[in-house]
């Protein structure tokens, strides 16, 4: 009974970590092949929050876009860019779901391959709605370049954040074949791993204490 | 010696047209082809002018005029053509609680009400008594007028078996400085569209003066003794050519100590009309178009009226148009099943010709005999209360303003059948598990797309065929195209939207809704998901 106290945190931090350990970061790379593309396009993606209220509990970061042979960044389309948005494609981009809708959109001159690095942070909303991120094809006239995506949103890429592990669903375009996602290994945030290190450290001082009581 | 030009209300004259032609056999025994004296039986000319309302409409007939709006009184036996044909301003009056309009045009109820809503002949739906009809234009009518048939709209549409009645007018004008001592009327009728073994003499009238040819007469000789005072007899010859179509009237003014025609200038049988109607006179005939003349045939009649030696003068032409084709008329098709046991039930048509004047129209219930459920109705439609477990059917028939009735039918043209009130659909939310997509946005419509999964987790079927509902959506955001909103369970008032299939334990339905939300705030909503064939 002595050492219910110390069990009783360790155990509360062992369940703290497990639950903080959902809200891990997806990392991984996109590239779509874009050697069909002539003139200048638009990209954007969209970022829509499933609680509805703009909780700000999820990010993605976009990174080391590149553009195969001829081709390069272009500006931000401010005009359709919104919400909680930031960056541009040369030094890299990030949104948050702190709007209910938020577009982060900037033109581009396509060369033979559009590829980028992302990380995606992936806690769940409750309510039944997961945080959506979709990627969009845009012409020069600001029209979405029409793809198979069912939804009807004409998106080339499009994940739910439905889970610590959430599946990327990609659709061809009537100018692009369906762009390629390769995810790396889901990492635990920070926060967990220190939550977890200290319950293994208490329950190791525990043991020690046991034995020294003995 | 020359003729003016005289106004008159064409209605009235062609009711005076009508007395005569009926009162024909009524005077022949006594004044065909005899000379007269003047103040005599034969002598009383009817009046002739607006002044007066020679036949105002029945008793009873009032009834489909006006505000009482009582049964319906067929309007040809009202003496009156139909929902389009105008009525004289002394005829209107003659209706109880009508009354001519401020600005002339319109016969409508005296109900203050009605003046804005009120339907050219046909039931208004704002108020079925506010019904209104054109008063008869004010028509130029020349002295040598020619007046016929009247029949439905400007074309004059008529019956194939109906008569033609022609009256032609002649005048000498007041200011005329001398009396006419011979006129002659000349008529050409059309040998290929009437029937000339039909024709028949009317009364011949001039001043106070009618002569009436004996029932049939193809042919007249007579004259009348003007008296002491005019020392004049009048020969009156009229007879059809048969052979060319052509009929002639000619008045000769005879000097009675000679028997010829007078040689003083100042006599003669028709002076200025100073005094009408001394100056005055008329011709009338009736004849039958041929049989088989198709609908739209156009029937014209034109005479000429020569005074003494003046050149001939023409009456204007008068037109009827052969209406002989029924209407076509049909009931709109009904739902297979209705679950109201009162239902509407529509029916249109369309004739050539006259137009169409009324529907009746016909139900079965249960495959039994056709009974009248609508009679002779100026209507389009009407409620039908039938009762639950019965099958009805419908047909229509028409008759259109010349009486030309559509032929009895044997077989519906539309049917239907009242069931159960369906009780309202079923909740399968349990036996469901919906997963909803994250929001998509579409940057060319700017909707917001969801894609709803519905998987069956239960152990049995779910009946198609299934809703999902949205209740308690956002305010901001409305679901595009829905199938419909919630109106039997609670809660009401939720849009949903229709997926045709049924559900096996473990399979799917997906379903894509959008969504318009101008202000891009959150979309939220709760699932309901409904089964089966009640109501949602």
């Amino acid at each position: 009974m002595k050492r219910f106290p110390g069990m009783f945190a360790i155990l509360s931090l062992l369940l703290l970590a497990q639950q903080s350990a959902q809200a891990g970061v997806v990392t991984g790379s996109v590239s779509l092949d874009t050697s069909a593309l002539a003139g200048t396009y638009e990209i954007a993606f969209v970022f829509t929050d499933g609680s509805g209220a703009g909780d700000a509990n999820n990010t993605v970061t976009l990174s080391d876009f590149l553009f195969g042979a001829g081709g390069s960044p272009g500006t931000v389309d401010a005009s359709l860019s919104a919400g909680g948005v930031g960056g541009d494609l040369a030094s890299g981009a990030s949104l948050i779901d702190s709007a209910f809708l938020n577009i982060f959109a900037s033109s581009f001159t396509p060369g033979s391959v559009l590829s980028f690095d992302f990380a995606l942070t992936t806690n769940v909303d409750p309510g039944g709605t997961p945080d959506q991120l979709s990627m969009v094809l845009l012409g020069g006239d600001g029209t979405p370049v029409a793809s198979t995506d069912p939804s009807g949103a004409d998106s080339l890429l499009t994940v739910d954040i439905d889970s610590t592990d959430p599946v990327f669903a990609t659709f061809a375009s009537d100018l692009t074949p369906a762009p390629i996602v390769t995810e790396a290994t889901t990492v635990p945030e920070p926060p967990s791993l220190v939550l977890l290190i200290m319950a293994f450290g208490l329950l190791l001082s525990e043991r020690r204490r046991a034995s020294a009581g003995r | 010696m020359a003729m003016k030009i005289l106004r008159l209300a064409a209605t009235p004259v062609l009711l005076v047209l009508h007395a005569m032609l009926m009162s024909a056999g009524a005077h022949a025994d006594t004044c065909s082809g005899s000379v007269l004296s003047e103040g005599s039986s034969c002598g009383d000319k009817t009046p002739i002018g607006p002044a007066a309302c020679p036949d105002p409409f029945p008793a009873g007939c009032d009834a489909f005029f006006g505000e009482k709006g009582g049964g319906f009184i067929d309007l040809l036996e009202c003496g009156w053509g139909g929902l389009g044909s105008p009525i004289s301003p002394c005829r209107c009056e003659s209706l109880p609680g009508m009354k001519v309009s401020s600005n002339g045009n319109w016969c409508m109820p005296e109900k203050p009400d009605c003046s804005d809503h009120a339907t050219v002949g046909a039931l208004s739906a704002i108020d079925p008594h506010c019904r209104k009809w054109p008063i008869t234009p004010k028509k130029a009518v020349d002295p040598n007028d020619k007046l016929g048939t009247l029949g439905v709209s400007d074309q004059e549409f008529i019956g194939a078996g109906a008569p033609l009645n022609y009256a032609i007018h002649f005048e000498n004008l007041a200011t005329a400085t001398a009396p006419a001592q011979i006129v002659v009327v000349t008529d050409q009728l059309d040998a290929q569209r009437l029937d000339l073994a039909t024709f028949q003499l009317g009364p011949i009238t001039f001043g106070a003066v009618t002569l009436v040819p004996q029932p049939g007469a193809q042919a007249f000789a007579g004259g009348v003794d003007l008296g002491l005072e005019q020392d004049l007899q009048v020969v009156v010859n009229a007879a059809l050519d048969r052979s060319t179509g052509l009929v002639t009237w000619r008045f000769t003014s005879i000097d009675p100590a000679t028997g010829q025609l007078t040689d003083d200038p100042d006599a003669g049988f028709l002076p200025p009309n100073v005094n009408a109607p001394a100056g005055e006179g008329s011709v009338v005939f009736t004849v039958m178009p041929k049989s088989g003349l198709a609908t739209g045939t156009a029937i014209r009649n034109q005479a000429q009226v020569i005074f003494d030696t003046n050149a001939p003068i023409a009456t204007p032409t008068w037109l009827n148009t052969v209406d002989r084709d029924p209407p076509v008329t049909h009931v709109a098709a009904l739902a297979a099943v209705q679950s109201a046991t009162t239902f509407p039930v529509q029916w249109t048509g369309t004739d050539a010709g006259a137009g169409i004047r009324d529907f009746s129209v016909y139900v079965s219930d249960n495959g039994g005999p056709f009974m009248l459920w609508q009679s002779q109705s100026i209507a389009s439609s009407a409620n039908f209360a039938g009762a639950v477990g019965h099958s009805y059917g419908f047909f229509a028939l028409g008759t259109d303003l010349v009486g030309n009735a559509e032929a009895v039918k044997t077989a519906a043209e539309a049917t239907t059948q009242v069931v159960s009130a369906p009780a309202c659909a079923v909740n399968v939310s349990a036996q469901l598990q919906v997963t909803r997509s994250g929001f998509g946005y579409n940057l060319a419509t700017q909707r917001f797309t969801q894609t709803v999964t519905m998987k069956n987790v239960a152990g049995s079927t779910v009946g198609a065929p299934l809703s999902l509902a949205l209740d308690n959506l956002s305010t901001n955001a409305t679901v595009y195209a829905p199938s419909g909103m919630t109106s039997c369970a609670a809660p009401a008032g939720s849009p949903f939207i229709n997926w045709s299939g049924s559900l096996a334990p473990g399979a799917s339905a997906t379903i894509v809704l959008q969504f318009t939300n101008p202000t891009k705030a959150g979309i939220t909503y709760a699932t309901r998901v409904l089964a089966g064939s009640g109501g949602r």
